[in-house]
């Protein structure tokens, strides 16, 4: 009896240490799995910020070298990455996940940029009153959508806007790719606009006079949240007589709230604020990067007017002096309101140009 | 017993092989980094030489690798708080100066934000054109360019 029973004591203990064999297979098991499952998600996580950081150096590149040429179109191809675009300090930036922005002075994008085609459009144009001050960037994805409403009175301005936007394809290793989704309607109230599910549409109405269209929307846009559906009334005030779209005027920015529109109200002056004005998703992401412009312009005009001043002991002793006054009527204008003061002082500053080189004299600019 | 010391072991050996990864990848990183802060100073001079600010033109049209020695002249003396405001976001922590070789003449240190750090220098060639002679001389812009720390 005692014999069976030291037999079962010892069964016992067996069987106690193949389960404790077990249960520690099972927690090293778990533990081995545990680490290798972080292991990875670190690694992915890492494999995630390289990539990010790869994005935000190429776009560095390019924000670099727009300052060089303008009228550049650009594709950049990136994974299918949201890139949010804001104006923190007064500075307006593109955000990567969490990476530290790319901040560039006079950068114009909407607030959110992505794109199933994993691609970016960046467009540079030169803002010039009438010297050019900067190279002003601009960046949209392929699939917002603009549309161009015609003006009754004046339909040429449509013509002139589609020209002076960038080209719809650009080619790109040998194929022709989307580069901004633009298209024309003519207006009709309200606007029938058709469905292209994109996540972004902005209206551009354009007019000659001040005498305004209302926009109003019909039931078309079902796949667009009425956040992102905004448009923008650009007014021409005073206009080169040269060209149709040279001018200085005011706009309107509205955004949608599902059954009516609310608007505020800014100013432009010459060609590349009014593709500013297209290209921000806002006034507040417009004049981020207008007053950074002004900035510039300040600092440009001082550069001119100490030139101006400079020369102006030489020939042409009026001409100059002219110019170093308007110099420094432009280098004191700090609100983008001011823009007729700018319109009218680069007007006179170009003139004193030209007479500056009928009379054999250095241009200043 | 023996799994314990087994899976000790194993674990020894996953630890060595994870630090020893960790290292190699810091190292890849400190050597990418200083790549970065020498391309900044390269950045720079490239920035600055297509500044309108300082570029020869006539009636808009630029006249590439020249600088106008008026404006250059001009933007020597802008005071430093427009500089920073405006033109840090370019050239962050940099001093940049344009010097006339030949003939020989004058030197204009056009941007100075300096800190205590290493920095990087990257010498250009450019144009010195004086736009009532016409004539133009020859000069290099200096740049150097002080990192992060």
């Amino acid at each position: 009896m005692s014999r069976f029973l030291n037999g079962s004591k010892m069964n016992k203990k067996g069987i106690l240490a193949v389960q404790f064999n077990w249960i520690l297979v099972l927690i090293i098991g778990g533990l081995i799995l545990l680490l290798f499952i972080a292991i990875v998600q670190k690694q992915r996580q890492v494999s995630e910020e390289e990539i990010a950081g790869t994005i935000q150096t190429d776009l560095q590149a390019i924000l670099t070298s727009s300052q060089v040429s303008t009228g550049t179109a650009s594709i950049v191809e990136m994974p299918n990455k949201e890139i949010k675009f804001d104006c923190e300090g007064g500075m307006p930036g593109f955000k990567l996940g969490s990476q530290t922005p790319t901040r560039f002075p006079y950068a114009f994008a909407p607030d959110l940029i992505k794109s199933d085609r994993s691609a970016i459009s960046i467009y540079a144009y030169d803002w010039s009153v009438p010297y050019r001050v900067t190279n002003f960037l601009y960046v949209t994805s392929p699939d917002i959508k603009y549309t161009l409403v015609e003006d009754l009175n004046n339909q040429d301005l449509l013509d002139s806007l589609e020209g002076l936007l960038p080209p719809r394809y650009i080619s790109k290793d040998g194929q022709q790719k989307l580069f901004m989704n633009f298209a024309n309607i003519n207006y009709t109230n309200p606007l029938v606009l058709t469905d292209t599910n994109n996540y972004k549409v902005r209206i551009i109405y354009l007019t000659g006079s001040t005498t305004g269209q209302t926009i109003n929307i019909a039931e078309g846009l079902k796949n667009t949240k009425n956040k992102d559906i905004s448009a923008l009334a650009i007014t021409l005030s005073q206009c080169d007589t040269s060209d149709p779209l040279d001018c200085y005027g005011n706009l309107i920015f509205y955004n949608y709230n599902g059954t009516g529109w609310s608007g505020t109200q800014s100013s432009f002056v010459g060609k590349a604020a009014i593709l500013a004005a297209i290209f921000s998703e806002n006034k507040a992401l417009y004049e981020c990067g207008m007053n950074n412009s002004l900035k510039r312009l300040e600092s440009i005009s001082e550069v001119y007017k100490i030139k101006a001043e400079n020369l102006s002991s030489s020939l042409c002793n009026t001409l100059y002096t002219n110019a170093a006054l308007n110099a420094l009527a432009l280098s004191q204008v700090t609100e983008i309101s001011d823009s007729q003061i700018i319109y009218e002082n680069a007007t006179s500053l170009k003139e004193t140009n030209e007479d500056l080189l009928e009379a054999s004299c250095p241009p200043l600019y | 017993m023996e799994t314990i010391a087994i899976m000790l072991i194993f674990f020894i050996l996953l630890v060595l092989g994870f630090v020893f990864y960790l290292k190699i990848a810091s190292y890849g990183q400190v050597g990418k980094v200083a790549k970065v802060q020498e391309l900044e100073s390269i950045r720079v001079s490239q920035m600055i030489s297509f500044f309108p600010e300082l570029q020869c033109s006539n009636k808009n049209i630029i006249d590439e690798n020249c600088f106008d020695k008026y404006k250059v002249m001009s933007f020597a003396v802008l005071d430093n708080q427009t500089k920073d405001s405006v033109y840090y976001p370019f050239f962050y922590y940099s001093t940049i100066q344009v010097t006339q070789i030949y003939p020989n003449g004058s030197s204009w240190v056009l941007y100075n934000k300096t800190r205590n750090s290493t920095s990087y220098r990257t010498i250009v060639p450019v144009n010195l054109l004086d736009p009532l002679t016409k004539t133009k001389s020859f000069g290099i812009m200096t740049v150097q360019s002080y990192t992060q720390g």
